[in-house]
């Protein structure tokens, strides 16, 4: 299910309200794919720094860290990862300043289930593409 | 906006300006109305888990709902001369709940020392404990049986440990010793000494003494201990002390007994060392004693074979403490998970003669598979218990360990329903893996229909009408219906899971669905066309999928294995508890007497009683006497009436002139009004016979004394706007005033109909006003009448359907222009009644709502 390559994804979920990352692990596992969630976006990044992530999901506004810095954290260790970015407060110039800084996609919260798996899909299909 | 010309009179202009105003906060509060029900929509569709949210949706949602609700209120009062203020102060205090909630405070029952049987549900743990938030749901949510007694909450508690400054004392003690036994011994001497503080003393005393009746052991009830964390994650189960067989007079002693086992020697070996004495809160639950004849407990799954599709009962004669407490092993039943839950295996004790019952059993067994005749309660009730199970089962997310008892009249009593602690299998039950399982099965229908309520089961289809009464739905099944009707509700309750060919997310069976945690998929299109009755199904609703075949969920679903249910988590609890407070609708029936500033509790009475008294104004404002003709242009259309039209916005098209043709009215409620009025079939151009009785009848009646008659201007006149029409009619000598709201949001529109007076003796005019009533009920008019005066009024009505209803009740005031006249006797009455009915072809009265 992972993807059609063959390789089983690792996907990392960071939001400083706990709930998001639960149920994105929670659909993501299902899908197939190894799931890391983090509310601490610092210790999020230290695990992608151990071991990169194939996709990231970030929330924007957080304590401590936003999702920008998140991105160009996670861009520093692996330039080829796909970041989506999801928000609350989704602002058009934010989302312009994301897509130059290279995200793969910007969705706003509340978001069904259907809009973020068909997110992680069409990151899943550009990476199998570029593979 | 006002579009009247020539010289109308300064009291013309100023009744003209007020009603322009009337209007503008009118719709002000459709608008805020609808959009505030839009929020609540979301709300509930969130709770269904088809969304991910965070609590800044939460806060944002309500933060917004409470704003426009607020304005909704103001923009009444401003039509009404402030004589709804109170609204303000009442709402208010629904929102101070709401502002709680989100500042993650405890709630509208927070500060009760004791909750009442009839308020608790899931989300009061907090205050009831686990076993009182547990029977709360299943007294209150599913309804089934469970001895109604009452909680003596947290608060009480606290209540309790501050008057006898238990906390700090036994902090201390916590603090200087480590030996459980001496922690226990020393805090078990100040509890001995601590007295219940007056204020709760009497709260336990008057909760006593409302108690109702039931079929209970006399002067005796049970006592338990219903922990915060009790039953949960860690569980204390059986940790707590329970008292059983307490007289009245005892109740407080007991509560305070259970209350001190929160520092039993037995507990605080549990608990972690450095947990302090505020911590883990004790509630205790306080219920009459059913007189039992049997009782047991029902495991929804066979701890020993978690995987086997069985469930397991025990019984024992009498009230079940040998049983709970292990000293009788009792009969013991294996019964299919399946309707008609067909007995498996059965074992019967062996028991000391007089225990056995004696005389008439009213659950006597009956059926072969089981051994006759020694068995303490027979086939039906153990089916019932079965079917009790699988509902507590879907309802709590996991495998119930039930407490139940059985009394005299053969009624089954749920005592206490909580998680049954099964050991996980590794693999099996995966999310992965489960997704792998259900790959493999052949694909029934998927991609359609929407989310209500997420979830995953496995039964059998049933198809349904709403005609299909809810008893015969066998417990367990998938239900598929063409409809989602609100009639299916008890049904959504038993089923495993429902789909519908046509439903939202957005309607009330949806809400239901997510009420009972039924997994739902609304709007599937073809469902009961691609899922044939009687086939084996698994439905995933996230995936929209449905499979043919089985897949065995894992025993401990959704508990464990990453499966965990959202539905319980802190935002959804939270979630949760903002609806109760914003969705439900206490206020249903204007004719009611509850139906009043002081009823309204939530959000949604506060929309709907504003509403309803905006619609009032609107209508009375052309009652109160208040005038405004004159000014517009005469309509010009093939009538043998002169119509004045005043457009108060969008009602006309802007080349009206002076005199206006009929294709530039834009209003939609008139435009269909005078489609009615147009219809040539409906008028009546023969003079009427007049006899010398009529015309004496109605000298002796000036128009001025008509009952309840508005004062009259006498002329024709219509208020028109865009989706509004405000028609005065003076036709034969009657008067007549059709008030509509027209709009796309069915929640917005109204149509009020207001017909009196005539020319004619009073037999006739109260004939006629009998055949009015008549028409406007079969078009689903609520009608009254007093004389010859006839109100009828319709809500909440598709655009479609009032848009019919408009040009019925154009033709009908069409006909009924000299109808009095014409009208001798109840045979000539039945004789237009059946005319009218054929010259305006009768779809809309077989049709309807």
């Amino acid at each position: 299910m992972g993807s059609n390559s063959g390789k089983i994804y690792r996907l990392l979920v960071i939001d400083d309200e706990s709930i998001v990352g639960k149920r994105l692990s929670q659909i993501f596992t299902r899908m197939g794919y190894v799931v890391e969630a983090y509310v601490d976006p610092v210790q999020a990044l230290a695990a992608a720094a151990r071991e990169p992530f194939d996709i990231v999901v970030t929330d924007l506004k957080m304590q401590g860290l936003d999702g920008l810095e998140v991105l160009r954290g996670i861009k520093k260790i692996n330039a080829a990862t796909r970041v989506i970015i999801i928000t609350g407060y989704a602002e058009m110039d934010t989302a312009d300043t994301a897509f130059s800084e290279g995200v793969f996609d910007f969705i706003a919260k509340p978001f069904r289930l259907d809009e973020i798996k068909d997110a992680i899909l069409r990151a899943v299909a550009d990476l199998d593409g570029k593979r | 906006m006002i579009r009247g010309k020539g010289s109308a009179g300064t009291k013309q202009q100023e009744g003209m300006e007020g009603f322009a105003a009337l209007f503008r906060h009118f719709r002000r509060i459709l608008a805020l109305n609808n959009r505030i029900l839009e929020m609540i929509a979301d709300l509930e569709r969130a709770l269904g888990g088809e969304y991910i949210y965070d609590r800044s949706f939460l806060r944002i949602s309500v933060t917004g709902i409470v704003e426009k609700g607020r304005q909704v209120i103001y923009n009444l009062n401003a039509m009404a001369a402030d004589r709804y203020g109170l609204l303000y102060e009442r709402f208010t205090a629904t929102a101070d709940q709401l502002a709680d909630i989100l500042a993650g405070g405890p709630g509208p029952y927070g500060a009760q020392l004791v909750l009442e049987w009839e308020v608790l549900h899931r989300d009061l743990v907090h205050l009831a404990g686990g076993k009182g938030a547990n029977l709360g749901e299943v007294f209150n949510t599913l309804k089934l049986p469970t001895p109604a007694g009452f909680v003596v909450s947290t608060a009480g508690y606290r209540r309790f440990m501050e008057a006898n400054n238990l906390f700090a004392r036994c902090n201390e003690i916590l603090r200087d010793f480590s030996d459980a036994a001496e922690r226990a011994g020393r805090i078990g001497k100040l509890f001995a000494e601590a007295r219940l503080p007056d204020d709760l003393a009497a709260a336990i005393n008057a909760a006593v003494k409302k108690m109702g009746a039931g079929p209970w052991q006399p002067d005796c009830f049970a006592v338990r201990s219903s922990g915060v964390g009790e039953d949960g994650e860690r569980s204390f189960a059986g940790q707590f002390q329970s008292f059983l067989s307490v007289p009245a007079g005892e109740i407080g002693a007991a509560c305070l007994r259970v209350m001190a086992s929160r520092f039993s020697e037995r507990l605080l070996g549990y608990v972690e060392a450095d947990v302090s004495a505020e911590e883990a809160p004790m509630a205790v639950v306080v219920q009459p004693m059913v007189a039992a004849l049997a009782s047991g407990v029902l495991y929804t799954r066979d701890p020993n074979r978690p995987e086997a599709e069985v469930l397991v009962i025990s019984a024992v004669a009498g009230a079940g403490e040998t049983l709970v407490s292990g000293r009788d092993s009792g009969d013991r039943f294996q019964l299919s998970r399946s309707h008609p839950f067909n007995p498996r295996s059965s074992t019967i004790a062996v028991r000391a003669s007089g225990t056995a019952m004696d005389g008439p059993d009213p659950a006597a067994p009956a059926v072969s598979g089981l051994r006759r005749g020694s068995g303490v309660v027979g086939l039906p009730v153990l089916r019932q218990l079965a079917e009790y199970g699988l509902q507590l089962e879907k309802h709590f997310e996991s495998p119930q360990d039930i407490e139940w008892c059985l009394d005299s009249e053969g009624r089954l009593w749920i005592l206490q329903s909580r998680p049954l602690r099964l050991r996980q299998s590794a693999v099996a039950g995966t999310p992965a893996h489960l997704a792998v399982e259900l790959s493999r099965l052949p694909v029934l229908m998927t991609n359609r229909g929407h989310v209500c309520q997420l979830g995953l089961a496995g039964g059998r289809v049933v198809r349904v009408t709403d005609e299909t009464p809810t008893e015969s739905f066998p417990v367990g099944a998938v239900a598929v219906s063409r409809y989602a009707s609100p009639r299916l509700a008890g049904i959504v309750r038993r089923a495993a899971a429902i789909i519908t060919d046509i439903g939202s997310p957005t309607g009330h069976l949806a809400t239901i669905a997510r009420e009972y945690r039924t997994p739902a998929l609304f709007g599937a299109g073809e469902a009961t066309r691609l899922l044939a009755d009687g086939v084996e199904v698994m439905i995933d609703v996230e995936e929209r999928t449905v499979y043919q075949g089985r897949v065995e969920l894992p025993a401990g679903l959704p508990a464990g294995n990453g499966m965990a249910s959202w539905a319980d988590n802190l935002e959804a609890r939270q979630l949760r508890s903002l609806l109760r407070l914003i969705a439900p609708l206490n206020l249903v029936d204007p004719a009611d007497p509850a139906f009043r500033m002081e009823g309204c509790r939530t959000i949604h009475d506060f929309l709907r009683f504003c509403h309803e008294r905006a619609v009032a104004e609107m209508i009375d404002f052309h009652a109160s006497g208040r005038q405004m003709s004159g000014g517009g242009p005469l309509l010009t259309a093939d009538l043998p009436i002169k119509i004045r039209l005043i457009d108060i916005g969008g009602g006309l098209a802007e080349s009206a002139g002076s005199r206006v043709e009929t294709g530039q009215v834009t209003s939609r409620p008139f435009s269909c009004l005078l489609r009615g009025l147009l219809n040539e079939q409906a008028w009546d151009r023969e003079p009427a016979p007049f006899g010398m009785r009529d015309f004496l009848s109605g000298l002796a009646r000036p128009l001025t004394m008509l009952t309840n008659a508005p004062a009259y201007s006498g002329e024709n006149l219509a208020i028109i706007a865009e989706n509004y029409c405000n028609l005065s009619l003076r036709l034969g000598y009657h008067f007549n005033i059709i008030d509509c709201y027209l709009a796309d949001e069915p929640e917005d529109n109204y149509v009020y109909f207001r017909f009196v007076g005539g020319f004619a003796e009073e037999g006739k005019r109260q004939r006629r006003a009998v055949m009015i009533g008549q028409v406007l009920a079969g078009l689903h008019f609520k009608v009254e009448r007093k004389g010859d005066l006839v109100l009828g009024k319709a809500k909440m009505l598709e655009r479609s359907h009032l848009e019919s209803i408009l040009v019925r009740l154009g033709e009908l005031v069409a006909f009924t222009r000299q109808l009095d006249v014409k009208m001798a006797d109840d045979a000539a009455m039945d004789r237009f009644f059946t005319e009218f009915l054929g010259r305006i072809g009768n779809e809309p009265f077989a049709s309807g709502r």
